[in-house]
């Protein structure tokens, strides 16, 4: 086991290695540069910003710089903001996203389960038709119509919740209804699958034959057998979720970090991008890692080490 | 149909199962009739789709019924009628009168469930003891079965046992509440040779011990001489010969357990000689044909086959036929030479 | 039982995590607050805390529009009321009666990137400047006033200017001296720093070379003659020193605590200090900060009524209305215009502007592209696609408040005489709907001295643009006025994300740009831009005549000469047609009726609070 986790964190940390340098040589790779703004300014002016910056040194030298810092954690300022370091900014805005994401997680997961569940036992019935309607709409409409919708309706119209910020728990059932709503749509609509694949197996008929009750099967043999394939899937929405939705912060007005990346992109603005990627690869190669480690102890049948 | 005066432990009358598919009605079982006494062990044989398998998840009612419909016929045990009670009332049958062991061991255990756990489902849902009683009831049946170090099994996982170990397991979870009835489908068709002997030795030896009576449903031979007492030989929905053991074996009565006879490999015979097979397939069961089922490959075919079906003749005292070759107004066939000098096995091994 | 123990610990730490996210909430979460030493300022803040803290806890859904709903809801009107009382004691203690307005302003406002006044790249941070920082002079919607300086003298050779400081304090209390402002144009000056508007500070002698990298600062003529008195010398005569302070503010900054903090300076609320009207007691990076009043302000006694300036950065047009309507705010700085309609239409007070910016689209003489170089650089093409257009109708398509525009100079400026300038010195151009016989005309004898027979032979050319709302389809539409009027069809639009795109127009790859550019202080200013080495011109064109007429202007010391030459550039530029104005953006505020005096900068920069009143 020690070892499966050696390796598993040594390529952990070349894949990171990789990611930073390509994200480097990606972003240094577009045309343009971050003070080629809407105002204009002087070539000189713009020259001398760059060289303040370091911008106009050769580009492996400043490769060098960056990973030099990088293993130091250190991320630098921000281009667009001048004199907020990279790693101040993502320290604050991103516990906003990742409580938005963890709050919609936890709507999302047992909602959609549960709604996955109904619809399978409910098979051919109303309730079923009307929970697989409700899946694909609630994964066709994009997001942005979705938090318009709710904003206008509650708390516009009828004024149960706030319009906008994120000034307390009020504030975030709309953001976090909103973000669930799509998440909600598609797990019940795997979870669903998932069940009737299952359905269809042995034991299921073994458990039948048993002399137990529909509830019984369902809920002690099945349920079990149709999340382990969620599992996998549940490492990278974890990512997402945490990263923030741009559109639901965007309207919403939550200071989030989700903004950040298209914007840091969009004004090229060097290291807040690289230290946004970096920081979400780090996110993303470990929870992988974490995913594989309940994969293996929930599924008998995969035991990671050996 | 078979009926006696004292009642049996399990009675079959007319049976008719369909099922409703997109393509239209699958007619599977088509009037079938057999019974079940205490302590004995029938077997239903039949090649694929013959329907043995649908008749006997009737009895526990183990098929979805939306596809699947009950047309027409009865079930009684012990003198209960069976076919009109709930899903909810049959779960008190299942698994405590009636238990099943089905053909894949490997994908008819839950493989994220341990062993024991499974074990123990039925008995505390059944018995209502407690945790630790069921499990010692569990390990006593892991013992019963013939598996060796029951104590460690009781916590392994599934895959981590072998085919015949599963198998042990899935018997063990079947008699572990002391069924009347045991139903089983192909128990050891994916098993080898050797492991296939074991396993039949076991479920003879705890029928023994036990009382329990069998049904085996099967479509090898082989396997219904060294275990059955009776046999209900199945063709395309219907049973078309049914006796004891020794009466279908020794006096087979219809040209169907002829082709089945004759298709059993010979050990004595020569190695250049081709397998013989019956030539043909099953009717389609969307539309069974108006005469006997058995006629178009049948090598005895009468006109009357063709237009009408047969009814049951009795051969003798408890061995009956389907076939107009048994009428009195047909001329004297007899089947053919391989059925009669096959080496027959042994009752028991 | 290791299942139990892994779901237990995964509840664990999701509850624990949940329970830490409560200090990601807004009024909590204030990495930049401090303490201000005003009791009532205090006083002022505690209230609106305390009404959202009470609001959170008591867990209540229904978000009340304004803080009066909240005190009358029960167990909270004790508090609030202390609090009114202390606030209310201390106010009649400090000034007069303010019985009327609120202490409180809240408006939906543009972001703020940062509160270091030399690196700032942004127009917005500017006008927040305004109401934190004060200079020598401070502009106003007609003109200028004195700020920290009190008075002033020209010496008769119109070169000198004296000023002379009033008693004044930074926020942490020191004096703001006459060396605070020397250090603050070192700053500006500053060769490597790039200040934003360092090119209107070259009418101070000796800046143009320090600037540059050539001079000393000590050869720059912005002097502390004692901590009271600035002296800065000007090269021309012309130059109204004065008019240029108040554009471009250049505001006086203190070097220690510069050094103390290098980069970071101006990077949250503790590491700034404030000269002006208001100290930012709280800022949260693309979110909102709050400005609170600096009661030591030498205005402040009679001005700058409102007490704490609470400005919510709101990023969706929708919400931003949502929210007005609710209440919830008082004002907005520019909403887009498909909103226009709808709030007029519901009583709000908008107040359409256009900005002094032009949108216009440039030619290039010199693009790579080899075929249509020959193309573009004929006058007659260029007019030709000039007159096709019909500015007022894109305009309009593109955003109701935009209005089309067909000349350089734009209509603040005035002259001597209050008059417009635009008035008093008119050109010939292209009709605001464009002009269709003319265009044709002018096309045919392009074609005819081109070689051509006819227009769907002219090569491949690409409009080129960067991303914006209206950019997409003013490109288009003007794509297709060429094409049905002028029968030209190979011109395409592209459009790039801005960098990208700007990036091209520096590097000169491109056929035809549109981009927008603001008025500078004088009516001229724009004009400078087109010269040869220009700001605004990385190569695109070069004209003898034009580098002469505008060298000329530089030199003059009379205002109407000047008027007079501005005139025969523009025209020159307009007959060469390399520069096509298309429209000018307009903006609309919009503000509750219970706002008085709401007003922002039409041209440079801020936020003119002075007078504003909240009524409620």
């Amino acid at each position: 086991m020690k070892k499966y986790i050696l390796q598993r964190v040594v390529i952990s940390l070349v894949t990171v290695w990789l990611i930073a340098t390509c994200s480097f040589f990606l972003i240094h790779a577009l045309p343009g540069d971050p003070f080629s703004t809407e105002r204009i300014m002087s070539v000189e002016t713009k020259e001398k910003m760059l060289a303040y910056y370091g911008l106009d040194r050769p580009i492996l030298e400043q490769y060098g710089t960056f990973m030099k810092n990088l293993l130091h954690g250190d991320f630098g300022y921000s281009l667009k903001n001048p004199g907020q370091s990279v790693n101040g900014i993502i320290a604050e805005k991103f516990p906003v996203s990742a409580m938005l994401g963890i709050m919609s997680w936890l709507v999302s997961l047992p909602l959609g389960l549960l709604f996955g569940i109904l619809a399978a036992r409910k098979h051919g019935t109303a309730v079923d038709y009307g929970l697989v309607a409700f899946s694909v709409l609630g994964v066709s409409v994009p997001v942005f119509i979705v938090a318009s919708l709710f904003q206008y309706l509650f708390a516009i119209k009828l004024g149960w919740f706030p319009v906008s910020r994120w000034r307390g728990w009020s504030y975030t059932v709309l953001p976090v209804l909103t973000l669930s709503f799509g998440s909600i749509a598609g797990r019940t609509r795997s979870m669903r699958t998932l069940m009737f694949e299952v359905m269809s197996e042995d034991y299921v008929k073994t458990a039948k034959a048993k002399g137990l009750s529909a509830r019984e099967i369902v809920w002690r043999h099945q349920i079990r057998n149709a999340i382990i394939p969620m599992i996998p899937t549940m490492g990278m929405e974890i990512v997402g979720i945490l990263m923030g939705s741009f559109v639901v912060e965007n309207i919403f007005s939550i200071p989030g970090i989700g903004a950040y990346f298209v914007t840091s992109v969009q004004s090229l603005d060097y290291s807040m991008t690289l230290g946004l990627t970096v920081f979400l690869g780090i996110f993303v190669v470990v929870a992988n890692f974490l995913v594989d480690l309940i994969y293996g102890l929930v599924d008998p049948r995969i035991r990671v080490a050996k | 149909m078979m009926s006696d005066k004292k009642g049996h432990l399990l009675e079959v009358e007319n049976l008719a199962v369909s099922f409703d598919t997109y393509a239209g009605e699958v007619q599977a079982v088509r009037g079938v009739g057999f019974h079940l006494d205490e302590g004995e062990t029938l077997a239903i044989v039949g090649e694929s789709g013959s329907g043995k398998s649908v008749s006997m998840k009737m009895v526990m009612q183990l098929l979805d019924m939306p596809p699947a419909r009950l047309k027409s016929g009865s079930v009684r045990y012990k003198g209960e009628e069976m076919t009109t009670k709930s899903d909810k009332e049959m779960e008190k049958y299942r698994g405590r009168e009636f238990s099943m062991i089905f053909q894949d061991s490997m994908t008819g255990l839950n493989p994220t469930m341990r062993i024991g756990r499974q074990l123990c489902e039925g008995i505390i849902k059944h018995q209502k003891v407690s945790r630790a009683q069921a499990e010692k009831t569990a390990i006593e049946m892991l013992t019963q079965v013939g598996l060796p170090n029951p104590a460690a099994i009781y916590k392994r996982y599934p895959h981590t046992l072998s085919g015949g170990q599963r198998q042990r397991v899935m018997i063990a979870m079947a008699i572990s509440c002391n069924p009347s009835i045991l139903f089983a489908d192909e128990p050891t068709t994916a098993l080898d040779v050797t492991m296939q002997a074991q396993i039949l030795k076991l479920m003879r030896d705890l029928q023994k011990k036990t009382g329990t009576a069998i049904i085996l449903v099967t479509h090898d031979l082989g396997v219904v001489a060294s275990m059955a007492d009776r046999i209900s030989v199945m063709y395309a929905g219907q049973i078309i010969e049914a006796g004891t053991a020794q009466q279908v074996f020794y006096n087979p009565s219809h040209p169907y357990t002829w082709g089945l006879l004759g298709a059993m490999p010979n050990m004595i015979q020569e190695v250049k000689e081709e397998l013989y097979s019956i030539p043909g397939t099953p009717p389609d069961l969307f539309a069974p044909p108006r005469g006997c089922a058995f006629a178009a490959r049948c090598e005895y075919c009468l006109e009357a086959c063709l237009k009408e079906e047969p009814g049951y003749y009795k051969c003798s005292d408890g061995h009956v036929s389907k076939c107009w070759l048994m009428d009195e107004r047909a001329s004297e066939v007899k089947p053919p030479e391989g059925v009669y000098t096959r080496p027959r096995k042994e009752a028991s091994v | 039982m290791k299942k139990k123990l892994i779901s237990m610990i995964l509840a664990a730490s999701m509850s624990a995590s949940l329970l830490a996210g409560c200090s990601t909430f807004e009024s909590d979460n204030s990495s930049s607050k401090t303490k201000t030493t005003k009791a009532s300022t205090e006083a002022a803040e505690d209230d609106t805390e305390t009404s959202a803290a009470k609001e959170t806890e008591a867990a209540d859904a229904k978000e009340s529009a304004s803080e009066n709903e909240t005190a009358d809801a029960a167990g909270e009107t004790k508090d609030t009321a202390k609090a009114e009382t202390e606030e209310a004691e201390t106010k009649t203690e400090a000034e007069g009666s303010e019985a009327t307005g609120s202490g409180s302003f809240v408006w939906a406002c543009p972001s703020l990137i940062g509160m270091n006044p030399v690196k700032s790249n942004s127009n917005n941070d500017y006008d927040v400047y305004y109401l934190t920082q004060a200079g020598l002079v401070r502009p106003t919607e007609d003109g200028y006033e004195p700020d920290l300086a009190e008075r002033w003298e020209i010496s008769k050779d119109k070169l000198t200017y004296t000023f002379y400081l009033r008693d004044s304090k930074w926020s942490d209390g020191e004096p703001v001296k006459a060396d605070d402002f020397v250090y603050a144009f070192s700053q500006y000056l500053d060769p490597e720093l790039a200040w934003i508007n360092q090119s209107y500070l070259t009418y101070i002698e000796g800046a143009q070379a320090y600037a540059s990298g050539e001079g000393k600062w000590e050869d720059v003529a912005v002097k502390a003659k004692d901590d009271k008195t600035l002296e800065i010398k000007v090269t021309n005569p012309g130059t109204d020193l004065l008019t240029v302070l108040a554009f471009i503010t250049p505001y006086p900054l203190r070097q220690d605590k510069m050094e103390e903090y290098g980069d970071a300076y101006g990077s949250s609320v503790d590491k700034s200090l404030y000269s002006g009207p208001y100290t930012c007691t709280e800022w949260i990076l693309d979110s909102k900060y709050v400005l609170t009043k600096n009661d030591t302000y030498w205005d402040a006694k009679d001005n700058w009524q409102i007490q704490t300036i609470e400005g919510m950065e709101i990023a969706d047009d929708g919400t931003k209305v949502a929210m007005f309507e609710n209440g919830e705010i008082d004002a907005i700085y520019t909403i887009g215009g498909q909103y226009v309609d709808q709030m007029t239409e519901d009583g709000a007070a908008v107040t359409p502007f256009s900005s002094n910016g032009i949108e216009a689209m440039y030619f290039n003489e010199n693009t790579k592209n080899e075929a249509a170089k020959e193309v573009l650089s004929n006058a007659d093409f260029r007019k030709a696609l000039s007159y096709a257009l019909n500015r007022e109708g894109i305009a309009q398509a593109v955003n109701p408040l935009f209005h089309g525009y067909n000349r350089i100079t734009t209509e603040v400026y005035t002259d001597g005489n209050g008059k417009k300038v635009t008035d008093e010195y008119p050109v010939e151009c292209a009709p605001l709907a464009g002009d269709e016989e003319k265009a044709k005309e002018y096309l045919d004898k392009a074609l005819k001295a081109l070689g051509y027979a006819d227009a769907s032979e002219l090569p491949d050319m690409t409009l080129m643009s960067y991303e914006r709302d209206d950019h997409k389809l003013m490109g288009e539409m003007m794509v297709d006025a060429w094409k049905s009027i002028l029968g030209i069809t190979s011109i395409k639009y592209e459009q790039y994300p801005i960098n990208t795109a700007i990036g091209n127009f520096y590097a000169l790859s491109f056929d035809m740009f549109v981009i927008g550019t603001e008025g500078g202080v004088f009516p001229y200013s724009n004009a400078m831009n087109f010269k040869t080495g220009g700001d605004l011109n990385p190569g695109y064109w070069s004209n003898e005549k034009y580098d002469s007429l505008i060298a000329k202007i530089s030199e003059s010391t009379d205002a109407k000469e000047q008027n007079d030459i501005l005139n025969q550039a523009e025209q020159l530029i307009l007959d060469e047609g390399i520069y096509c104005p298309l429209y000018m953006q307009g903006q609309a505020t919009v503000a509750q009726d219970y706002v008085e005096n709401f007003s922002v900068a039409k041209k440079g920069y801020g936020y003119f609070f002075k007078d504003l009143k909240v009524n409620k």
